[in-house]
């Protein structure tokens, strides 16, 4: 649904002196294959994160938060005391890795989550400098948001239900991890801002396709959802990156980039960091973000999150793409 | 505020080390917590004038 009004995009805060271009940062632009930058929402480990370009824009984020969410902010911060913890002696054999990997994510949705998926450990999901976690495997979840709630982004209350969807995706998170560390295996929750990339994670995971907005759409749940992981040396087997029409979809549709109040959505994919694909321009949305408590325009127009929708939309996408390539042959 | 992660996932099966961890988080989130209160406050009431005055307000001291 598309918001009413959504505030134009003219600020009440400036830098005097701008930070370098976060696209820079973000390398788009460069072909030569690298490692993320850090850039915003992350805590610029090593050199904290004052280090970062965009720190102060960051802390404006923060201090422009509502109380509602600043509270959802709080109890996810005291979840993170739980991220770790004690693994039983007793290890439960993982011979057959499909059924150990079919077991964790029938876990991971009894606990709540919408979807889940399992992938490596990848360099596309680590930021450069940052030490990489010293775990194999990943377990990529998605945790869905109340529709009902996100029709009123960019306000306050759509911006509450995203907290309180990352704090229960982090909670789904601790749970799985204490389940696998049950199993005798070491696990680690990674939920809420903890310096992993998680879209090439769910992407590889198969939780879905990368769309024109810059999140990932679910073939059933759209961009409705948010991500959260669990890195684990249990052997499990892997699952694979989907299809499921989105790019037939996004390079058709213009319905986030019309909404986009701050124009920050590209019509074409472009080079980024030597891999061409969808990107929102950085220096245009991040000031929006800042002043809505994370917006969330894109998310919810785009027509792949009406509930239900989804795998029809995928099969008709699909179907129409064999047919064209058939009358082309 | 210096990250407090580096060094907060230690050995989580020692009883006292999960204390210690627990009271340093606890310590964490309370100066978030006031510093979304104090200097929060401070912003969000500056952001405010400047929509009345149409002056920007100027991010680049945030956090120094």
């Amino acid at each position: 649904m598309r918001p009413k009004d959504p505030p134009p995009a003219t600020y009440p805060f400036a830098y005097r002196n701008p930070p370098r271009s976060g696209n820079a940062v973000n390398g788009l632009g460069e072909q030569e294959k690298s490692l993320a930058r850090p850039v915003f929402h992350s805590t610029g480990r090593g050199g904290g994160r004052q280090s970062l370009d965009w720190a102060a824009l960051d802390l404006l984020f923060n201090f422009l938060t509502s109380p509602g969410c600043f509270w959802q902010v709080l109890r996810t911060l005291w979840q993170r005391r739980l991220y770790v913890g004690p693994v039983a002696r007793a290890r439960v054999p993982a011979d057959d890795t499909a059924a150990m990997a079919a077991r964790i994510k029938a876990e991971a949705k009894r606990l709540g989550a919408g979807i889940a998926g399992v992938t490596t450990l990848r360099d596309d999901a680590l930021y450069e400098g940052y030490p990489r976690p010293p775990y194999k495997y990943v377990v990529s979840i998605g945790t869905v948001m109340d529709r009902k709630e996100m029709e009123h982004v960019p306000q306050s209350r759509g911006a509450r239900e995203v907290m309180r969807t990352y704090r229960r995706s982090s909670r789904i998170a601790i749970d799985l991890a204490a389940y696998i560390r049950g199993l005798g295996w070491p696990a680690q929750a990674y939920a809420d801002g903890e310096d992993l990339i998680q879209i090439p994670l769910a992407l590889a995971a198969g939780l879905g396709e990368l769309g024109k907005h810059g999140s990932i759409i679910n073939k059933e749940f759209g961009s409705n959802f948010r991500l959260a992981a669990v890195l684990t040396d249990l052997p499990l087997a892997c699952d694979a990156p989907v299809d499921i029409g989105v790019d037939d979809l996004c390079t058709r549709c213009r319905r986030c980039e019309l909404d986009c109040p701050p124009d920050a959505i590209l019509d074409e994919k472009q080079m980024v960091r030597g891999v061409e694909k969808w990107y929102v321009d950085f220096d245009k949305c991040i000031p929006y973000f800042a002043m809505t408590e994370g917006c969330g325009i894109c998310i919810e127009v785009c027509p792949w999150s009406e509930p239900g929708r989804g795998p029809a939309l995928s099969e008709a996408l699909i179907a129409k793409r064999r047919k064209e390539n058939h009358e082309s042959d | 505020m210096k990250s407090f992660q580096e060094d907060f996932y230690l050995d989580a099966s020692h009883p006292l080390r999960r204390l210690s961890r627990n009271v340093r988080l606890i310590g964490y989130i309370l100066q978030v917590a006031f510093l979304w209160l104090v200097e929060g406050g401070r912003v969000r009431r500056a952001v405010l004038r400047a929509r009345e005055t149409r002056e920007p307000f100027e991010i680049d001291h945030l956090g120094d």
